[in-house]
């Protein structure tokens, strides 16, 4: 009889969802609490390695800096939106199209799950040489392809200017990422009952119409999700970037993380670079905010 | 149920343990020499002190070796000078890791700045300031000074390897350089008839003539991308006749009218359409992928291309040459790169590892690294060895150390700023100079405006000392 | 034109079409990098391409197999991943159905928090991390991999769950806890099941990421030995050589493991694991 009631007490509607989270915010407390702690600390500092007898605490210098005087880093910010809006959109929308191809009942069927998936399935630096490998101009495969059918006389130079370049890269990763919102769309699309589009058949729906009054609001959550998610990994996608173009030419194709890279590797300069990762994080969190207000993502609570 | 949640939570947690303890199998073994090692490094010093004192202790000291290249035609030769050199040694043990080529710089830097540096480090001169800045290696001079070879390296690349840190001291012992040479595509360059430009002129003719879009074949393959500032710069220098960065105050010269032709003159190769678009973002990979494929009959490298070269055209198809002279009969080329190994501050047996060092550099086993890895020696007595005399590159080398027509610049690579400079500035501003959205004097004078700051800051420091 | 000719020329225009489009842009970069992994370098880097290899050479996978371990770079990876996917699973699962269902204080902080660890870029989070494991004596051990992996993909595996809970009707915990389960049980009997596609989804990709990731890997480990598949592939390039022949054979071999469990556990992404849930 005690037992049960301390039960209650102690495991109760309240607590519960404190004692569901608890494992989960035990890793990220023990092993990532330090880690971010200790860059929102550097940010405020001069810490550069290569003097390691000069940390000293600088306030919101670095801030400054990076907000009003390097407009290499306003250039990336700028570059940063574009390479976000373009690999997401195309992505999101060809890895719904696939989705929803990939829904239908067909021979096979497996086989074609399992090739879809693979591009995820590849390792970055396969993706960064291989990709600029094929995108060569004089060595590179595409090239080829698009001389021999006839649709171009001259070979292109895909990394001689800003905008094809970035073009280019947006292609890869967009390959790269169809994946992962293919297989997330897919697999919520079958959670949805089969029940709910008999009876939108039998009311005499078509199919667009089930798609956008059945299929998407059932998705919400799961679309709202991934388009997050991705976005955050894809503002921070350093090696295909890295890799190709490091950024050129003259910065056109340089986003904040692969400029981080590249001062800290040159100046090791840990204060600055911290400064300009919480930048990236503030911003992405305003985001992140914004996004889920306006998609009224989880509005419905159980308890 | 009651049952229910015990029992789930029972499996739950059963599984985890299951999962770890039974692929704990794998990080077993090495967990244990892992933690010993752990143990070494961080309380090591009573240890390693009794070990060095006694002579009665049999324990073998081990000292580990990270390398900067992991590649097959690296790693299989030192494999075996290490196993040489522990089988004339059997007091010490090393133990060899092979670090990937493009990262191996950031796993220096976190070992360093988390003290778990290993004993000796294999340096370039490129990341030696950085190295000495950060305080991770140890100054060589007293190990140098008793080195039984140390004459059979010349003084200038003694004098080399002290310049690279700010405070001249030697912090590595140098087992083979990287000097610039050009490579020519012999065999398509004689089917056209066309004989190595021994002149800027000839060159810039050479690269007019023979470039034909239409058929994707052009007489160069110009590097605009990463890495691209040494061909630029041997160009303007040889243009200009110059033989440093700065005069004797220190103010940079770059800014100088002849050099803003020569920049001009180098730029219109791409601006003319007289390479191919994809140049300006050409890294090295791309350079060579121009060469050996047949596309570009030139390239501007340095001695270490030799066996891609091989690979890609074919042995006899290609040979190298030293860079076109300018208007006054001479090249101009920076000093040769420098490459070896030096010890780390955070070592716990600096004496080992000295000997391990100077081991490496050594004749017989420089002499095995540099043929079996295509590398360029240092060590005099290398060249002497048959395989050397025979090989159909060396000559060029050693001609381009002696030759009187060959200036040789330095790149002032004790700026703490160089890396920087020529990793961002040079690059981007140099693309920018390619797609005309600058002008070359701009650029220049803003490169010279930079350079002259940093030379004073390091002159006034070195004043200072 | 009759209702079945329609079906059959809706069904080819609708989806054979656009997925045979979507197999061949998929499919094609797997083609080069198979073709590109049995040609000789001569031949790789000849200004006339081949598609098919005329010189054909399996030198490649022979390399790639013997001399540089790649069946040691395996294993070490697929303990490291495997285990945080396990880890993962199970704690983001109850973390998510908390995040879905309750109300509770600090709830909008929760889930920025985890986002926020996935928004710094590894280079800046990597030397602060490895000096946790060394204080916690990890360094160089693959347990400091599999804790990183399974901090890293938590916020992603949580999110995601979250969701999933989030989208099934209320009706489903209340029918059977008035069946008699307690809500754990329901969670477990009920719920689960339901969502498995999703789980399974959202592990294939956690187990992905953490088969991939080189930042940390690279900069954790000290013993070759215990290298994972992506410092090893990234290891063929050298300073001044690329061997794309060794690297795309590498590629190839370090697929298809992955491939083969996708494969498997792809049978789960079908609906109707929890038949009559809520029907009866």
């Amino acid at each position: 009889m005690n037992e049960s009631v301390i039960k209650r007490k102690l495991i109760n509607r309240k607590t519960l969802p404190y004692l569901l989270l608890l494992p989960a915010f035990l890793f990220i407390g023990c092993f990532m609490l330090y880690p971010i702690g200790s860059t929102v600390l550097m940010s405020t500092q001069y810490n550069t390695m290569m003097d390691p007898d000069g940390v000293c605490f600088i306030g919101f210098e670095n801030f400054k800096k990076l907000l009003f005087e390097d407009e290499v880093f306003h250039r990336a910010l700028k570059n940063s939106l574009v390479w976000v809006l373009g690999n997401v959109f195309l992505q999101s929308v060809l890895g719904m199209i696939l989705a929803l191809i990939l829904n239908q009942s067909m021979r096979f069927r497996g086989l074609i799950r399992a090739v879809t998936f693979s591009p995820w399935a590849v390792s970055g630096v396969i993706v960064s040489l291989m990709w600029s490998f094929m995108y060569s101009e004089s060595v590179g495969v595409f090239n080829d392809i698009l001389l021999r059918s006839g649709i171009i006389d001259t070979r292109i130079s895909w990394f001689s200017t800003g905008s094809r370049a970035m073009l280019a890269m947006i292609i890869a990763t967009t390959w790269r990422g169809i994946p992962f919102f293919a297989i997330n769309f897919l697999s919520s699309m079958q959670t949805i009952s089969e029940d709910m589009y008999e009876s939108a058949k039998v009311d005499g729906a078509g199919a667009i119409k089930r798609f956008f009054f059945i299929t998407m609001p059932m998705m919400k959550d799961t679309v709202v999700l991934t388009l997050l998610l991705r976005t955050i990994w894809t503002l921070n996608i350093v090696d295909i970037i890295y890799n190709t173009t490091a950024g050129g030419p003259a910065n056109s194709t340089l986003t904040v993380p692969v400029y981080i890279m590249n001062t800290f590797m040159g100046s090791l300069d840990y204060g600055y670079t911290s400064a300009m990762a919480i930048i990236m994080a503030v911003i992405m969190i305003i985001f992140a905010i914004v996004f889920i207000k306006i998609t009224k993502y989880g509005k419905e609570a159980l308890y | 149920m009651k049952e229910t949640r015990k029992k789930l939570t029972a499996l739950g947690t059963a599984l985890l343990l299951a999962a770890s303890t039974s692929l704990a199998g794998c990080g077993q073994s090495t967990n244990s020499s892992s933690t010993k090692e752990a143990q070494k490094e961080n309380t090591g010093t009573n240890l390693s002190t009794q070990a060095q004192e006694s002579s009665e202790s049999t324990e073998p000291v081990t000292i580990t070796y990270w390398h900067h290249d992991a590649s097959d035609n690296i790693v299989t030769p030192l494999k075996k000078i290490i196993a040489d050199f522990e089988a004339e040694n059997p007091d010490i043990k090393v133990e060899f890791l092979a670090l990937p080529a493009d990262n191996f710089y950031q796993k220096y830097v976190t070992a360093v700045a988390t003290n778990t540096a290993p004993d000796v480090f294999g340096i370039r001169d490129t990341e030696l300031l950085a190295l000495v800045h950060q305080g991770a290696i140890l100054p060589m001079d007293d190990y140098v000074n008793e080195w039984e070879e140390k004459d059979n390296i010349s003084d200038s690349v003694w004098e080399s390897v002290s310049s690279y840190s700010d405070d001249g001291k030697i912090y590595m012992i140098p087992s083979y350089m990287n000097a610039c040479i050009m490579w020519y595509n012999t065999k398509k360059m004689g089917e056209l008839g066309i004989e190595i430009p021994a002149t800027l002129d000839e060159f810039l003719a050479d690269c007019e003539k023979y470039a034909d879009p239409e058929a994707n074949s052009y007489f160069y393959s110009l590097r605009g991308g990463v890495g691209s500032y040494d061909n630029l710069f041997i160009f303007m220098m040889t243009y200009a006749g110059a033989d440093s960065f700065f005069d004797e105050q220190g103010t940079c010269v770059l800014d100088q009218e002849i050099f803003a032709e020569a920049m001009d003159k180098y730029a219109d190769i791409y601006k003319n359409g007289w390479v191919s678009r994809d140049c300006v973002t050409n890294g090295y990979k791309e350079m060579v992928a121009e060469f050996g494929s047949g596309i570009a009959m030139s390239m501007s490298h340095n001695s270490t291309s030799a066996t891609n070269h091989a690979e890609n055209l074919g042995e006899g198809n290609f040979t190298n040459a030293i860079h076109p002279a300018g208007a006054n009969g001479k090249t101009a080329i920076p000093v040769p790169s420098i490459i070896g190994a030096g010890i780390t501050t955070q070592s716990k047996h600096p004496d080992e590892a000295a000997r391990f060092v100077e081991y490496l550099a050594s004749h017989e086993p420089a002499s095995y690294f540099c043929e079996n890895a295509g590398k360029t020696p240092v060590n005099e007595l290398v060249y002497e060895d048959s395989w050397c005399q025979e090989d159909p590159y060396m000559d060029k080398y050693s001609e381009l150390m002696n030759s009187e027509d060959v200036v040789l610049y330095s790149n002032p690579i004790w700026l703490p700023e160089w890396a920087t400079f020529t990793g961002q500035d040079v690059v981007t501003d140099f693309q920018a100079v390619l797609m005309g959205e600058k002008e070359s004097r701009d650029v220049l004078a803003g490169w010279s405006d930079k350079l002259t700051s940093y030379q004073q800051a390091y002159l006034e420091q070195q004043g200072q000392q | 034109m009759s209702l079945k000719t329609k079906e059959r020329i809706a069904g080819l225009l609708l989806v054979r079409v656009p997925l045979a489009i979507f197999l061949i842009v998929i499919l094609f970069p797997f083609f080069w990098i198979l073709s590109t992994s049995l040609k000789q370098p001569q031949e790789i880097m000849s200004s006339v391409l081949t598609y098919i290899p005329e010189n054909l050479t399996f030198e490649n996978y022979k390399k790639v197999w013997s001399s540089i371990g790649f069946s040691r770079y395996f294993l070490n990876s697929f303990c490291a991943s495997g285990v945080a996917v396990i880890n993962v699973t199970i704690i983001s699962l109850l973390g998510g159905y908390a995040l879905a269902r309750y109300k509770f204080a600090g709830k909008g902080v929760v889930m920025m928090l985890l986002l926020l660890t996935q928004m710094i870029p590894g280079i800046i989070l990597v030397i602060p991390l490895f000096r946790v494991w060394l204080r916690l004596r990890l360094n160089n051990t693959l347990y400091s991999l599999m804790l990183t992996y399974s901090t890293t993909q938590l916020p992603f595996c949580m999110v995601m769950m979250s969701g999933f809970f989030a989208g099934l009707p209320k009706e489903l915990e209340e029918a059977a806890q008035i069946d008699g389960c307690t809500l754990l049980g329901a969670l477990f009997r009920v719920l689960i099941p339901t969502i498995a596609p999703g789980i399974v989804a959202t592990g294939a990709f956690a187990f992905v990421n953490s088969w991939n990731d080189f930042v940390y890997a690279l900069n954790f480990i000290n013993d070759q030995k215990l290298f994972t598949l992506p410092v090893g592939l990234s290891m063929m390039k050298g300073e001044f050589t690329i061997d794309y022949g060794a690297l795309c054979a590498g590629c190839i071999i370090s697929l298809i493991p992955v491939l083969l469990l996708f494969a498997y556990i792809q049978k789960y992404l079908v609906k109707g694991l929890a038949s009559g849930a809520v029907k009866g």
